[in-house]
C-alpha cells in the first residue's frame, strides 16, 4: 500500500486499514510537531491521539486529498493552538508555552542545544513552528510551503524573521 | 544594502534554497557591503546555534497508541449497553414474579423490593454521574 492507495480507501470505501497506514506513517511525525509546539511529551502523545480520531472522522467527508500530511497538520497544529490557549485561560500564564519540561528529554545535544531548545519555547508559535521544520526536521523551503500552505518566499521571509527572534531569545537566555 | 527583502534573501542563501540569479545578486551585494556581510555572518552564526539539534526518539509503545481504531469503543460501548440492559430485564422479571407469587411473607417481599429498588436508585444515579462526566470530558473523541 502506498499513501495515494491509502487516501483513496479512506476516502471512498472509508476503510480503516487505509487510515492505519497513514498512521503508522505520520505517527512520528506528528509526534515531533507536537512536542514542538507543546514542549511536553505526554501532552504531545495525547493530542496526537485527539488529532488523528479527528482525522478519522472527517477525511471520509473530504470529495479528494492530494497528500495527507498537510491537510493532518493543521488538525494537529489546532488542537495544539487550542489546548495552548485552553491551558493559558486556566493557568493565567501569560507565556504561549510551559518552560517546565526539561530539554533533555525532548532532544539531544549538549547543553548549548538544550539552551537553544529552551530559546526556541520562548518565541511565538509561528517563529518555532517554522524554525523546528527547518532545522529539527530538516524540511526543504518547498516541503515546508506545503505543509503550512504558504509560498516559498513567505518562508524564506518567516525563517530570516524567525532566526532574528531566536537570537533575542538566546542572548536573553545567556 | 539593507532593503529587508534583501536581507530576508541571506537566509535562503544559508539555506541553499536561492536560484541562480538571487544568489549571484546576493553575492554581489556581500561583496559590495559591509553591513550586509556582517548581517550575513550573524545570522549564520545564529542558525548554527539550531544545527544538530534533533527530537529524542519517542518509545514505540507511546507511537502505537495514537491509535485505536473508534469501533473498538463503539463495540465497548454497545456491548455494555446490551448486558446492562438484559441484566435489568431479568432482574426485572425475577422481581415481578417474585411479588406477584402467592406467598404471604410480606417481610421478605418488602426487603427484597428495598434492596431493588435501593439498587436502581443507585444505578440511576451512577449513570447520571457518568452521563454528566462524558458531557463535560473535553478528551470525549480521545480513544482510552
Amino acid at each position: 500500500m502506498n499513501e495515494a492507495s491509502a487516501i483513496r480507501l479512506c476516502l471512498k470505501s472509508r476503510d480503516p486499514r487505509g487510515f492505519e497506514f497513514l498512521v503508522q506513517q505520520y505517527r512520528r511525525e506528528a509526534y515531533y510537531h507536537a512536542i514542538g509546539f507543546l514542549n511536553d511529551p505526554a501532552m504531545a502523545e495525547d493530542i496526537c491521539q485527539e488529532s488523528f480520531v479527528k482525522a478519522y472522522i472527517n477525511i471520509p467527508k473530504l470529495e479528494s486529498l492530494k497528500a495527507f500530511y498537510p491537510w493532518f497538520y493543521v488538525i494537529l497544529k489546532n488542537c495544539c493552538l487550542s489546548y495552548l490557549r485552553s491551558k493559558r485561560e486556566h493557568d493565567e500564564i501569560p507565556e504561549v508555552i510551559d518552560e517546565s519540561s526539561d530539554p533533555a528529554m525532548l532532544v539531544t545535544g549538549d547543553d548549548s542545544k538544550q539552551s537553544a531548545w529552551r530559546a526556541l519555547q520562548k518565541l511565538k508559535p509561528e517563529f518555532r513552528e517554522i524554525l523546528i521544520l527547518k532545522h529539527l526536521q530538516d524540511m526543504s523551503y518547498e516541503a515546508i510551503s506545503q505543509i503550512l500552505q504558504i509560498p516559498k518566499g513567505t518562508v524564506m521571509s518567516r525563517l530570516y524573521h524567525a532566526r532574528k527572534a531566536f537570537k533575542l531569545a538566546f542572548d536573553k537566555g545567556d | 544594502m539593507d532593503d529587508e527583502h534583501d536581507k530576508e534573501l541571506l537566509s535562503g542563501l544559508i539555506d541553499g534554497e536561492l536560484s541562480p540569479e538571487e544568489a549571484n545578486t546576493v553575492n554581489r551585494h556581500l561583496s559590495r557591503s559591509t553591513s550586509y556581510r556582517k548581517e550575513y555572518e550573524s545570522l549564520l552564526a545564529d542558525t548554527s546555534k539550531l544545527d544538530g539539534l534533533s527530537f529524542r526518539e519517542p518509545q514505540d509503545e507511546a507511537l502505537q497508541g495514537f491509535w485505536r481504531l473508534p469501533f473498538s469503543g463503539f463495540a465497548r460501548h454497545a456491548g455494555m449497553v446490551l448486558v446492562i440492559t438484559g441484566y435489568l430485564l431479568f432482574f426485572s422479571y425475577g422481581f415481578f414474579e417474585f411479588l406477584a407469587s402467592d406467598e404471604k411473607d410480606f417481610v421478605s417481599k418488602f426487603g427484597v423490593a428495598g434492596m431493588v429498588i435501593g439498587m436502581l436508585i443507585l444505578l440511576c444515579i451512577a449513570l447520571i454521574e457518568r452521563f454528566i462526566s462524558y458531557k463535560t470530558d473535553p478528551y470525549k473523541e480521545i480513544e482510552r
